[in-house]
């Protein structure tokens, strides 16, 4: 479990720290105060920085839309590399500067880095070699035959990730294969717009072979509609859909039909139980729920979180899940292991700086009636 | 929004009918009855940190001998905790 967290030159987020961070943690602020980035900041470090995930995230905010439409138009690639999007100020630091760093506040060692290093290809008598190049002063002159690498530092261990000269079509294509090193612990991550279905697909088969596991899904979708039976996928691994099964009754009904609610449920119980001994992100944890609803599903996160091993990062904008929140890790005598965060921007200093509030704060202000979000 | 904490329901009603009598407009800020001293000591220093009301939390509490005593001893606590020097204005 990650007990801290800190944050350098990662999107909005210049520096950055939370002091302690629990089991279940909810995290809210106003729009653009870095509640996505704090997510996506934790992703890629569960997954250390791994191409797939760097280049998921820039997909998924539309940030590689000015290259692609150049190579689509067959113009010259003019625009920069949208992997520039990770650094802060959506710039692309100077060689071996300003590293994206990411892990515990109190441990810097085990902390990831991410930064732009030059290297050289230099032509040797065994043939040529691809080298790091340590003195930034010597390339002055030769720019051209310099290339500009995204580099991973963990721990002792160099990893190039992305080339910023190349092809980007190229950089990502690759991206489906990963290797070992790519995973620190187990990580899923429930966007707001819902996994597209051929995550949801994998996920579910994952779960489909442990039949207890399973059962922990029918239950949780049960949550919402108590006559649910069980939910089957059909069709093969690029187009399938998923279809609830009604007990006493010959329903079979597609599940994208039962609206964004049971949808959005299914997604959260599907990343809890493949999170296992990792961690579970949520954006926009309300997503179609309606707020009787949002107290059982906490019920089902915090029991399935504590057998599981899964810590659970969770936004929101919406009162009643802060209050359902409450309600639950009180039942469950959890609010130790509960902590809500709220993002609050610093307007002078473009500075983004954490409120922790332990739950008994947080009943006490709310129980006042004062606006937490 | 700004936000004004007060000691009782009571309190409530009087400023809110000063307000009124007055002809001052009050619809940017919530008067919050929280029942008593202790409790919006309680939740004062975080309820600044949060920054939700970003201008102004005003907090009317009753001047009584009691409270003389220990405003300082909550000041400097609330000072402490806000990281903050606070003022202390007399009336």
């Amino acid at each position: 479990m990650l007990k801290s967290l800190y944050i350098q030159n990662y999107r909005i987020f210049k520096e950055f720290s939370i002091e302690n961070l629990s089991r279940i943690n909810l995290i809210v602020g106003k729009n653009n105060s870095g509640k996505s980035c704090l997510l996506e900041a934790l992703y890629i470090y569960a997954q250390n920085a791994s191409q797939s995930v760097l280049h998921s995230i820039i997909r998924n905010r539309g940030e590689e839309w000015e290259v692609m439409r150049q190579y689509r138009n067959n113009q010259q690639i003019e625009a920069e590399s949208p992997f520039r999007h990770l650094f802060y100020g959506y710039k692309l630091p100077i060689i071996g500067a300003e590293p994206i760093e990411i892990g515990p506040l109190h441990n810097p060692e085990e902390r990831i880095k991410l930064r732009v290093t030059a290297y050289q290809t230099i032509a040797t008598d065994e043939g040529s070699t691809f080298t790091k190049v340590d003195n930034i002063e010597l390339i002055k002159d030769e720019l051209d035959e310099v290339e500009l690498v995204i580099e991973l530092e963990n721990k002792d261990f160099f990893k190039r990730l992305i080339y910023l000269n190349r092809d980007y079509r190229r950089q990502i294509r690759p991206l489906a294969r990963t290797d070992s090193s790519d995973i620190k612990f187990n990580v899923q991550f429930i966007p707001s717009s819902h996994f597209d279905s051929r995550q949801a697909s994998n996920l579910w088969d994952n779960i489909n072979i442990h039949p207890k596991l399973r059962n922990e899904v029918f239950k949780g979708l049960r949550l919402i509609d108590e006559r649910i039976q069980e939910i089957v996928k059909v069709g093969d691994s690029r187009d399938s859909t998923f279809i609830l099964i009604y007990r006493d009754s010959e329903d079979r009904l597609p599940l994208n039909s039962m609206g964004d609610g049971i949808t959005h449920l299914f997604h959260i119980i599907l990343g809890l139980v493949n999170a296992r001994g990792g961690i579970l992100l949520i954006d926009e944890f309300e997503n179609g729920l309606h707020y009787e609803v949002q107290q059982k599903i906490w019920e089902l996160i915090y029991d399935l979180s504590d057998l599981l091993a899964v810590q659970v990062f969770a936004t929101t904008h919406s009162r009643d899940t802060i209050s359902a929140l409450k309600q639950v890790a009180y039942m469950k005598s959890s609010e130790n292991e509960t902590k809500f965060i709220k993002l609050k921007a610093i307007p002078n200093k473009e500075m983004i700086k954490p409120v922790e509030l332990t739950l008994e704060k947080l009943k006490l202000i709310i129980e006042q009636g004062i606006e937490v979000r | 929004m700004n936000i004004l904490l007060v000691e009782g329901i009571n309190d409530k009603y009087v400023i809110q009918k000063l307000l009124k009598r007055r002809k001052i407009e009050f619809d940017n800020f919530d008067i919050l009855n929280c029942e008593n001293v202790n409790k919006i000591f309680n939740v004062l220093p975080e309820t600044i940190q949060l920054k939700t009301y970003e201008e102004v939390i005003g907090v009317i509490v009753d001047a009584d001998e009691d409270i003389s005593d220990r405003w300082e001893s909550y000041m400097a606590c609330l000072a402490r905790k806000i990281k903050r020097q606070v003022y202390l204005l007399n009336g």
